[in-house]
């Protein structure tokens, strides 16, 4: 009876340390991952960095292409928002124009955006 | 079996298990990635974008926090492929803002060098003596009775004399729709036309440059330049400070369109 008690608690102990080994030792880590599945912080980053390189480039095909993965069915609307919290947030001007500038090529404005919109 | 046996045995089993659950079974689920974890297209557009954002906005403590999210070990080679692609298209922004961010890491190609020596910053003209201002400006902050401003620390250079020369210089009036040009051949001491030389063209802020013998149905010594209107250029060989032309412009034609300028250019005789 002892030796089969004894098991159990060895049996127990073992899955234990397994789990929790597999799942914060060595969790499962995952690549290829689409990039909706980025972190809010990291989306934001994204329509930030999309916006800069559009006041760069001028090209609203490729601004358009890196932020469709975001996936958002309405791409002005989804940067339109960016810029409106940007504003919100007291973020410096240039960054508000950057955002209101590509949200207002992929047709979305508002009046609180439209301020930024000439230099 | 002794029990330490049986003990030690069902701890292992338990723990395979233990981890086959973990891993197979119900492993952690991250809800958020990182940009280093998304597809290897999206990684991509995001070193490309921050190239970007670097090249307009200048932002380089921003640029890389945006880099170390992607946790490459290779991020020269990444940018170098990047920059490939994109600069196989021809002379590009984006492959421009590469190869500065690829420059800025200390990871320029060869390849790179052309947008790189493009990136000229007009050369400060020095001021003969530093200025001396006796009287103070009004301002809110008090400034010194005397000032002296020193002028920027400069070198003497020498202006290189060029190892090539005008041998015929003339102005084209162009027709249709074409740009006005700058049209150079490039010949040798023996007057035999030159292909694979390279021609700079400078402006004030930016350089470029054509390498000649790439329209051999013209002349094999025979390359172009599309000129803006109001722009300025020079015309050098072989490197953008070898100037040989000066101060040309697209000048409006008395009949119609803007004077395109074609020069035969030989090398220098002592």
């Amino acid at each position: 009876m002892r030796k089969i008690i004894i098991s159990l608690i060895a049996l127990t102990i073992g899955l234990g340390l397994g789990v929790a080994i597999g799942w914060y030792v060595w969790p499962v880590t995952y690549t290829e991952a689409q990039p909706n599945r980025m972190g809010a912080s990291w989306k934001d980053e994204s329509i930030w960095m999309a916006a800069q390189a559009f006041a760069y480039d001028h090209d609203l095909e490729a601004a358009q292409t890196r932020l469709r993965p975001l996936d958002s069915e309405d791409l002005g609307a989804l940067v339109l928002e960016r810029a409106t919290r940007a504003i919100e947030q007291n973020l410096p001007a240039i960054q508000i124009a950057y955002l209101a500038r590509l949200a207002a090529a992929l047709g979305a404005r508002s009046p609180q955006t439209d301020v930024y919109l000439t230099p | 079996m002794s029990t330490r046996a049986l003990v030690l045995i069902l701890l292992v089993i338990g723990l395979v298990l233990g981890l086959g659950y973990a891993w197979l079974i119900d492993p952690v689920t991250f809800s958020e990635s990182s940009p280093a974890q998304v597809t290897k297209a999206y990684r991509e557009a995001w070193l490309l974008m921050a190239a970007e954002a670097y090249a307009q906005d200048d932002d380089w403590e921003r640029t890389q926090t945006r880099l170390d999210a992607l946790r490459d070990p290779n991020l020269a080679q990444t940018l170098a492929a990047a920059f490939d692609q994109y600069n196989a298209a021809g002379p590009n922004a984006k492959a421009r803002a590469l190869a500065r961010l690829a420059d800025r890491l200390n990871a320029s190609t060869p390849g790179m060098q052309v947008y790189l020596a493009a990136i000229i910053t007009p050369t400060p003209r020095p001021s003969p003596t530093p200025r001396v201002s006796a009287t103070p400006h009004r301002t809110e902050t008090p400034r010194p009775t005397a000032t002296l401003e020193q002028p920027p620390t400069l070198t003497p250079t020498v202006t290189p004399i060029p190892d090539y020369q005008v041998i015929d210089r003339r102005a084209e009036c162009g027709h249709g729709k074409q740009p006005p040009q700058i049209r150079v051949i490039v010949l040798d001491a023996l007057g035999q036309s030159v292909p694979g030389k390279e021609v700079w063209i400078t402006w004030e802020g930016g350089a470029d440059r054509f390498v000649t013998g790439l329209k051999p149905e013209i002349d094999p010594g025979y390359g172009d330049f599309d000129m803006q209107l109001d722009q300025t250029y020079n015309v050098g060989v072989d490197k953008p400070t070898s100037v040989v032309v000066r101060d040309l412009r697209a000048e409006p034609c008395e009949t119609e369109g803007r004077t395109s300028w074609r020069f035969i250019l030989g090398p220098r005789t002592p």
